[in-house]
């Protein structure tokens, strides 16, 4: 009885643990002395990607990932709103990318060179308090950021376990719990800098009740200053 | 006079056998497939893929070249209705990589890294010849099945790997490892089936595109294409696996050896595809730089100028391809490509950023003599593209960039400038008109005319 007590204490500590370490958040030195101000922002849209996790192995849940990449826009709205900047309005809904096949490419490519960087910036997401991570100055050919003072790009990672595998974690004392992280990343739209870096993550359920993760993302952005509008 | 006829009969038997020989359709006995209910799963992913493809503007809009790959595709089905849940559809991703590769539900997707290195349609109806035979011999649902066992065992390792480690044993590791193998839909289409399958596939592809008058010939030049790369190529996808290529071009050659060939006359059809490819080609030129495969830029940007001289797009692509290959030579250096080259690559790339990376190959005196010789080659490219149009507002754009690069302030903002006014509603207007204000405070007074040099 101990033993399983003990067992179920080391999960509890595991997951807690696990939620505690994406909590990171860091802001670049010229946003955080005020130097730079970012008032309006656009958000890019999110990447998601919601795996399912089983006994038969692992694969992409590309609807689900669809569920939680449409959700996001309006937490992060929020979360950013919070702060007192203004989210400009989305030019970037499905049939405005199906009817303007160029801007939709230039959101491939901004995300493919936002991701190419985030391969970096997820192994030392510290440095973006040194100011290390740009994405160079082309990002101002991205059109839609030109009213913007910077871009926010969103991933989000989620794990959905099936019955058998929580199961087989149970008796193997392995924290197999269903949970989602997102990271949020904000860019200068000028410079391409990486401005602030911050990560949230809940539990299980946010499929269902994507609101789940709306607490988180306003946390997530707590070290962020932004100053008062004029 | 009983003879006779018998000798004719032989005769006769002897010929409709050959005839048949040649024209006996190179399709396979068609396999009874039964779809279980895995099957039909990977048949929804399958058509969720495509249309999450489609969503994320990874699939490459262009009409006239969708057209012209689906009509080398169509002419390479073997007759008779299609198999069951399959529905071609050919389609040119925007992938630098030099990969092709098919989904279960019949959608064969060719990269435009693929596209801008084949040499001709010979060489491209090989390629989705052997994809076509992944998709008729049913190889994702075989091999996910497979891949599903195998990951079933992983698990099951895993849970008795962790249940190990809590008692001192050892094995999670590799345990976990196994466990976190990439989904079977991706794992096998895009790197690559079992060998027995791949051979399968590569075999029916000889007689596919022998039946379809295509010559043999060019499967054997487009795997050595495929082989030599000019990038130092830290990680390969099935159709760059080098082991794999020398097998495979030695069986392939055996069997062209053995086949008897269908028409006199076979089919390469280099020009026609050089028109169809021209753009998706100098458009790849663009994706190879964003992707850091700025030597394989250059290569084809290189080939693009040669086939048409008179394009100032296409010189216009290959200045851009020069100023991005900046501090590399265009070629790799034996060092580079020996293991312990390869090593520090891939530490760098994994340490450093695309930018830290090329600042630190700049630091280096090599480095800096690259520089030099591919900004000279690049300015050279741009204006010989404005030789050809000098209404080309990119090219300048480019020199503007180029001589930004160099602290030519003055010659920028003469460039940019000009950017400006041939293209006064360029997207990136307020970059380079805060480029051009950085430019004129530098500059000296005195602007010189945009001339060449």
């Amino acid at each position: 009885m101990k033993q399983r007590l003990a067992r179920a204490g080391l999960v509890l500590v595991m997951i807690a643990g696990s939620f505690l370490n994406v909590r990171a958040q860091y802001a670049h030195p010229d946003l955080k002395s005020g130097k730079i101000v970012v008032r309006k922002v656009l958000i890019v849209p999110p990447r998601a990607t919601v795996t399912k996790s089983g006994m038969k192995g692992n694969e992409t849940l590309i609807a689900e990932s669809g569920i939680v990449e449409a959700a996001l826009p309006a937490i992060v709205a929020e979360a950013v709103q919070g702060k007192g900047c203004t989210v400009l309005g989305n030019v970037f809904a499905p049939e405005a990318l199906e009817k303007n096949q160029d801007l939709k490419f230039a959101v491939a490519d901004i995300q493919d060179r936002f991701d190419a960087l985030y391969n970096h910036m997820s192994e030392k997401p510290k440095d973006v308090r040194n100011g290390r991570f740009t994405l160079g100055d082309e990002v101002a050919n991205f059109n839609p950021g030109a009213a913007a003072d910077a871009l926010v790009f969103v991933r989000a990672w989620g794990v959905v376990n099936t019955g058998g595998k929580k199961v087989l974690g149970a008796i193997a004392g392995v924290n197999e719990t269903d949970y989602i992280v997102v990271n949020v990343a904000i860019v200068d739209s000028q410079s391409g800098a990486v401005l602030y870096y911050g990560q949230s993550a809940t539990g299980g359920g946010y499929l269902e009740h994507p609101e789940r993760l709306e607490k988180p993302m306003e946390a997530s952005f707590k070290e962020w200053k932004v100053a008062k509008q004029k | 006079m009983h003879l006779c006829w018998v000798v004719l009969g032989l005769a006769l038997v002897l010929v409709s056998v050959n005839d048949a020989r040649a024209q006996q359709p190179p399709v396979l006995p068609p396999p009874a497939f039964k779809f279980t209910d895995v099957d039909l799963e990977l048949l929804e992913k399958s058509n969720q893929l495509d249309r999450y493809m489609d969503d994320k503007g990874l699939v490459y809009a262009d009409p006239a070249l969708t057209e012209y790959v689906t009509a080398v595709g169509d002419d390479l089905l073997p007759p008779g209705p299609d198999p069951e849940h399959v529905v071609w559809k050919f389609r040119v991703l925007r992938d630098p990589i030099p990969n092709a590769f098919a989904l279960a539900n019949g959608s064969i997707y060719v990269n435009t890294g693929l596209l801008a290195l084949l040499e001709n349609e010979a060489q491209l109806a090989s390629v989705i010849a052997h994809e076509q035979t992944h998709v008729l011999n049913r190889h994702p649902y075989l091999e996910n099945r497979s891949y599903r066992k195998k990951s079933v065992a992983a698990n099951i390792f895993a849970g008795v790997g962790a249940a190990g480690g809590e008692a001192g044993g050892i094995g999670g590791a590799a345990a976990v490892l196994m466990g976190t193998v990439a989904p079977a839909i991706v794992e096998t289409t895009i790197y690559g089936y079992s060998r027995e399958l791949e051979k399968e596939a590569d075999i029916h592809a000889v007689a596919a595109v022998n039946q379809a008058d295509y010559s043999t010939e060019e499967m054997i030049d487009a795997l050595k294409l495929l082989e030599s790369s000019h990038e130092v190529e830290l990680s390969h996808v099935f159709y760059q696996d080098h082991p794999k290529l020398e097998d495979r071009i030695g069986y392939i050659g055996e069997a062209i050896h053995q086949t008897s060939v269908h028409t006199r006359h076979p089919m390469v059809e280099q020009e026609r595809y050089i028109a169809a490819t021209e753009k998706v080609s100098r458009d790849n030129v663009a994706l190879d730089i964003r992707a850091g495969r700025e030597r394989t830029a250059v290569a084809v940007a290189e080939r693009l100028a040669k086939q048409n001289p008179r394009s100032s797009e296409d010189f216009r692509a290959l200045g851009d391809a020069f100023r991005a290959l900046g501090p590399r030579t265009p070629d790799p250096s034996p060092e580079e490509l020996s293991s312990k080259g390869k090593k520090d690559a891939r530490k760098m790339s994994t340490k450093l950023t695309d930018q830290e990376y090329e600042n630190a190959l700049m630091a280096t005196p090599a480095g800096q003599s690259a520089l030099q010789a591919s900004q000279k080659q690049s300015e050279e490219a741009y204006w010989k593209a404005l030789e050809l149009d000098p209404g080309d507002a990119a090219a300048h754009r480019g020199l503007g960039f180029l001589y930004e690069k160099q602290c030519l302030a003055a010659k920028c903002a003469q460039e940019f400038r000009k950017y400006l006014e041939l293209s006064p509603n360029a997207l990136d207007q307020s970059q380079i008109l805060r480029r051009l204000e950085a430019a004129e405070k530098q500059g000296a007074p005195g602007v010189t005319p945009s001339v060449k040099p």
